[in-house]
């Protein structure tokens, strides 16, 4: 039996915002089929209707959330009897308050790694046995904002940290601090030294903006360390300039995450040097993260990073000025990519990721005039587009093992310079499980896209759920 | 495939059971079956029932690792008193199971950040063994913390 449609019409009741309303449509099997959906009988059938064991998904939200309020009241009752056993325990066994009060160092450090140094210094006074409970702590926060005055901070770091037990390392160090660089410089590099020098793993600065004018400078001193694996570098406001940090120079050869926030990534000299290599002495790198960075000042942004499995670019400030990535992505496993135009040259590294898994573009341009936009990785899994500014006019996936498939079929806003719809070309998505196609509403015509969407669903012909987060889908049916 | 069910034994002697599979994200626990199987019973001499029942709804919960951080966050949150949390930081910590021990000290330490010493001291039942004289002695001695 084959069913032809007259006509396919999409139409959206605008009232509603879309994300609190949506209907999740679906496509039956022929053979169950209530309504019908145009097939075109290709050499492997490739239509829609061979989606095999398709599932009707529609959301209820009452009935999640009558499931949610059970839980919650559910999860109360438990507390209350919780409550109940508790007061007995309380009341009639010693010998747990007797354990309770000998927490072991290892649950005490735990809670104080929570909390602010000072702090954590201030229990001394709650017991003998708590007088240096806190000197042998790994973990350690600094905020000179717990103190009036600079001096004061200033004074707190180099007694907390010649009282400490210098013969315990130190694991993780995080300081977070508000003012100018000149002021900062000497209590930074007293911090940073003693964590270095006690084979710190963990190094997060939080830098919260004084004044937006200038930019941050972090000491040379923070950028060389045997034993560092994971650094977080945060600027925490946004202001004009972010944070400067000298990359190249960087020697970190344990180090394997890197998060960079509100940073302009330089060489640091201001040699205007703009093909630099970054990174080529952290060998180790798996993971970085770079939110809000801005790499306005260069032409090539040439990373070095030969075991990099995970990155993720978010928001980079100056987006519409397009440093050429050049990239090893040899070893990526996954790529998040937000906000951002692709140019020519940074298109072309996805057309050769050999281990790449998971692929996110949200909100990113990708019609730099060129006419394909290729994704070759034969191991990609998971496929993520959403929210695009501009499609190229065709991404040529060559993906075969590809299960998910997210995507906005088209661009959240009508751009007359530009490619507005979902064209998808591929050699077979033969393992395709689910499929999930967003169509905003914001569409200018949308008559027009509907020949387009029909055939985006021949692509897909081997998914075996797809959902459709379109507002209504309407069939009507033809002889 | 059955799956395998491990037997954990509290301190009253009270039995758990729990699937192998969802167990061994206690790593005391995956030690003890890569040596020696661990077919019968295992006992935690310092783990009370109330605190292993917790401890058994926490390792069976079924969530997506995405949604992970968020459920051990309400999980420990839903336990809001001290002396439990304390108690399953213990049981966390004699297990090795670093997620529960990391989100239950964290929820203490967010319960006591602002308390006064006095009330660290009655929320952590510590005695104060110092005289007046002697805790005024120690204020001066660090007297750059406080």
């Amino acid at each position: 039996m084959e069913i032809q449609i007259e006509m396919l019409r999409l139409y959206f009741p605008g009232a509603r915002n879309f994300s609190s309303y949506e209907t999740n449509c679906c496509l039956y099997p022929r053979n169950r089929a209530p309504q019908g959906i145009p097939v075109k009988e290709g050499p492997r059938a490739s239509s829609i209707s061979s989606c095999t064991d398709m599932h009707y998904q529609i959301s209820d939200s009452s009935n999640a959330k009558q499931d949610r309020s059970i839980n919650n009241k559910r999860g109360a009752s438990r507390s209350e009897q919780m409550d109940v056993v508790h007061d007995d325990r309380e009341s009639i066994n010693e010998e747990e308050e007797d354990r309770i009060s000998k927490l072991p160092d290892d649950i005490v450090h735990c809670i104080l790694s929570f909390l602010d140094i000072r702090y954590a210094i201030q229990t001394s006074a709650l017991s003998k046995k708590w007088k240096h409970v806190w000197t042998s702590m790994p973990h350690l926060n600094l905020n000179n904002r717990t103190f009036d005055t600079f001096p004061q901070f200033s004074k707190f770091v180099k007694h907390a940290l010649s009282h400490r037990n210098h013969h315990r390392e130190v694991y993780a160090v995080k300081l977070s601090f508000a003012g100018t660089t000149t002021k900062f410089a000497t209590v930074m590099r007293r911090i940073v030294n003693y964590a270095y020098a006690h084979n710190v793993r963990h190094l997060t600065m939080i830098w919260s903006n004084s004044d937006g004018l200038y930019h941050r400078k972090f000491p040379q001193c923070c950028f060389s360390s045997l034993t560092l694996k994971h650094l977080t570098l945060a600027i925490d406001k946004i202001c004009r300039y972010g944070g400067c940090v000298p990359i190249p120079s960087w020697d970190f050869p344990a180090l394997e995450t890197l998060n960079l926030r509100n940073m302009q990534l330089s060489d640091g000299r201001g040699t205007g040097d703009k093909s630099l290599t970054f990174f080529s002495k952290c060998v180790n790198l798996k993971h970085i993260t770079l939110h809000k960075c801005s790499m306005n000042h260069l032409d090539v942004f040439n990373v070095c990073a030969p075991q990099l499995s995970y990155l993720t670019i978010e928001d980079p400030i100056d987006g519409g000025y397009k440093p050429n990535l050049a990239w090893d992505f040899q070893a990526l496993e996954t790529l998040k990519l937000s906000n951002m135009q692709l140019n020519y040259v940074s298109c072309h590294l996805l057309s050769n990721c050999v281990n790449l898994k998971d692929l996110t573009l949200h909100g990113c341009s990708m019609y730099d005039g060129m006419d394909a936009f290729n994704i070759c990785a034969p191991q990609l899994s998971n496929l993520t587009i959403t929210h695009p500014y501009v499609f190229p006019k065709v991404f040529n996936v060559v993906v075969p093992q590809l299960k998910n498939l997210t995507a906005s079929v088209n661009t959240t806003t009508y751009r007359y310079h530009g490619i507005n719809f979902l064209q998808l070309s591929t050699e077979g998505l033969n393992s395709l499980e689910k499929v999930n196609l967003h169509m905003s509403r914001s569409m200018h015509e949308l008559e027009i896209y509907v020949p387009q969407l029909l055939n985006l669903f021949q692509k897909l012909y081997s998914a075996k759920f797809l959902i459709l987060d379109l507002y209504i889908i309407q069939i009507r049916q033809g002889q | 495939m059955s799956k395998k069910t491990l037997t954990l034994m509290s301190k009253d002697k009270q039995l758990f059971n729990i699937e192998e599979h969802l167990a061994v994200q206690s790593v005391t626990i995956r030690n003890m079956v890569k040596e020696d199987g661990a077919s019968s019973v295992i006992p935690l001499p310092r783990v009370d029932s109330e605190t292993l029942a917790l401890v058994i709804e926490y390792l069976n919960r079924q969530q997506a690792p995405e949604e992970d951080e968020d459920y051990v966050k309400k999980f420990v949150d839903e336990r809001g008193e001290i002396p439990t949390l304390l108690e399953l930081a213990q049981a966390a910590l004699d297990l090795d199971i670093k997620k529960l021990m990391d989100a239950a000290c964290m929820k203490v330490a967010d319960l006591i950040k602002d308390f006064t010493l006095e009330e660290v001291r009655e929320a952590l039942r510590i005695e104060n063994d110092r005289t007046p004289e002697e805790e005024k002695a120690i204020r001066d001695e660090f007297q750059w913390a406080f």
